[in-house]
């Protein structure tokens, strides 16, 4: 396994990437202080694994070498590897309050295991021994992958094949005896430029004449064809500033970017689907599936940061024993719990697939999930409550360190005595950040739309609702059909 | 030919587990023109034993159970050995399956 450091050193060593931020290209983006919490947050998944006190959660045994892995690389082999991953993602969430980024590539490679074993089954391919021996060189390498889903998707209501531009869904552009071409974009991409691979898959569901756009692919991070554009976040220059104060999360952060597949070849043996469309929605589904598990750990782990933020300002504000703050934090608490409750039920009900990994309940999944795009709003609506209208027009850092206003500053910032004016400063800044500045990214946004939007949900959990086992309950209750058994 | 069944708890069945073995078995006689013989509990003369599960989850596949002298099937209403397909396809699985079936 690599340390923190190793993996920090690890991406000094990737080539050259064409890599855009602001407007300009970014030689080195390990060290650019916009991008370096993001690379701090993944090193997290890292440092953790380093640890005798965490290991238990964080590392695994490999079910292909029997090595002692990252469980960020694992292939689950039981419902309780689906319930740790799901306890280490809230440790993560928690010791990092941000985005750790790195879920997505072990939910890419549970899903791609499982998918291409089946496709195999069918078509008589050998994707699966293809992705066997990339998924060996993983666990090895311990590499951070980049679980690449999202096209740009044009006009939504057209599908991939009927889009006046045809790159706006990844697609094979040339088959050669030696690998595929593919073009593309894929966006939201976490963490992508804190990765060592990209592991790309089909957006959605396709239809026989997308065959161009059935496929799933590996390549290097630092494949020359590839671009990058990184995402804005809000407050996100903050980061630029000479103090950390005002950044309120002053080591970590998420990232997101998009990625450009510029006539990008792909050697055969890194082709884990190429035209089989009839697999490219149980692809997707299992990916989601998996990820909108991951949600109801690290959304989780990041709401107890939150949860503790809003507690801690409350007594700097001197009204922790108020029964309306009490209750207030008791209904985070609630909220916070039940995304967490919805993420280890969703692994304990998992099970076996063809391949011998693990599957999560999709049902249950998506019940999850559903409920992520709406708590942490909730959760971020009380701490703001308790923190009261400072959290939003407080002087910047800078002005506390004025020689001239400073004093004032401090002067006025003080709550209950027992804390200094910076501490309840600090403790603001990060309500703030977590609530409406750059971890609202991950912590509020990624939570709607991240695995999903919520509509995305809400059809699978019709598709596995079977109402008609639920009116045959009914329909026996209220005597239309027999009871047999009393 | 004797099989065993073993069912799992019933918490959330998506459909008639009960109804569904009927099937299997009748499809049994009418493919192979003999009675199918449905055991509870382990036996001598078992060929193979079926799982028959309530939804995806499939509970009851332990090691446990399987182990037996004879070769076991999990199966739903729309899934063989966790393979994903439609009801009759299952049957024709389980009915091709249980034929083959030899004890250890």
């Amino acid at each position: 396994m690599m340390t923190a450091q190793e993996y920090i050193e690890s991406l000094r060593n990737l080539r050259p990437r064409k890599i855009y931020l602001l407007g300009e290209k970014v030689e080195n983006p390990v060290d650019h202080p916009m991008i370096r919490p993001s690379i701090n947050c993944c090193a997290m998944t890292y440092k953790l694994a380093e640890l005798p006190e965490y290991q238990d959660i964080m590392t695994a045994k490999s079910a292909l070498t029997g090595n002692t892995i990252n469980r960020f690389v694992h292939l689950h082999q039981s419902t309780e590897d689906l319930i740790k991953k799901v306890k280490m993602l809230r440790l993560v969430g928690q010791m990092t309050g941000a985005c750790f980024q790195r879920c997505v590539g072990m939910d890419a490679l549970n899903a791609v295991w499982s998918t291409t074993y089946e496709i195999d089954q069918k078509y008589g391919t050998n994707y699966h021994e293809r992705f066997k021996q990339y998924l060996i060189e993983w666990e090895e390498k311990d590499w951070t992958v980049d679980g690449c889903m999202t096209d740009p998707k044009g006009n939504r209501s057209l599908p991939p094949s009927k889009q006046a531009d045809p790159d706006l869904y990844v697609h094979i552009v040339e088959k050669r005896s030696d690998g595929i071409v593919v073009r593309g974009a894929k966006m939201h991409q976490t963490g992508i430029i804190n990765s060592h691979e990209i592991l790309v898959m089909p957006t959605m569901s396709l239809s026989l004449e997308e065959a161009d756009y059935a496929v799933c692919f590996a390549v290097p991070s630092d494949d020359p064809s590839l671009i990058y554009i990184y995402g804005r976040q809000s407050c996100d220059t903050r980061k630029l500033e000479k103090t950390t104060v005002d950044v309120g999360n002053i080591k970590y952060g998420g990232q997101e970017a998009i990625v450009i597949f510029n006539d990008t070849f792909v050697p055969w043996e890194r082709v884990f689907m190429c035209g089989e469309t009839d697999f490219a929605g149980m692809l997707v589904e299992r990916f989601a599936g998996y990820h909108r598990q991951s949600y109801g750990g690290c959304k989780v782990g990041n709401g107890d940061v939150l949860i503790g933020a809003a507690a801690a300002i409350a007594e700097y504000n001197g009204v922790a024993k108020a029964s309306h703050i009490k209750d207030k934090i008791i209904e985070m608490v609630h909220l916070n719990e039940t995304l967490y409750s919805c993420g280890i039920a969703c692994s304990a009900e998992g099970r076996k697939t063809p391949a011998g990994n693990y599957l999560i309940d999709i049902m249950l999944a998506n019940v999850c999930k559903q409920n992520v795009t709406r708590y942490p709003y909730e959760i971020a609506r009380l701490a703001q409550d308790i923190a009261g209208g400072i959290v939003a027009t407080m002087p910047s850092d800078a002005d506390f360190k004025s020689p001239e206003i400073g004093h004032w500053c401090n002067k006025f910032m003080i709550g209950d005595a027992k804390y200094s004016a910076e501490e309840r400063q600090r403790m603001l800044r990060l309500i703030e950040t977590m609530t409406m500045g750059a971890i609202a990214v991950g912590y509020l946004t990624e939570s709607m739309h991240g695995a999903g939007s919520p509509q995305a949900q809400r059809i699978l959990i019709q598709r596995y609702a079977n109402l008609e086992a639920k009116k045959a309950l009914a329909r026996r209750i209220c005597g239309i059909d027999e009871d047999n058994l009393l | 030919m004797k099989i065993r069944i073993k069912y799992c708890g019933g918490c959330n069945s998506g459909y008639d587990r009960v109804k569904f073995v009927k099937l299997i078995a009748k499809a049994y006689k009418d493919m192979k023109g003999e009675d199918l013989s449905l055991a509870y509990f382990d036996a001598e003369d078992i060929a193979a034993g079926l799982m028959v599960c309530g939804c995806s989850v499939c509970c009851p596949d332990r090691e446990d159970i399987k182990d037996g002298l004879y070769p076991w099937y999990v199966i739903t209403n729309s899934s063989f050995n966790y393979f994903s397909m439609d009801e009759a396809e299952v049957i024709k699985k389980v009915v091709d399956a249980i034929s083959k079936g030899e004890r250890r």
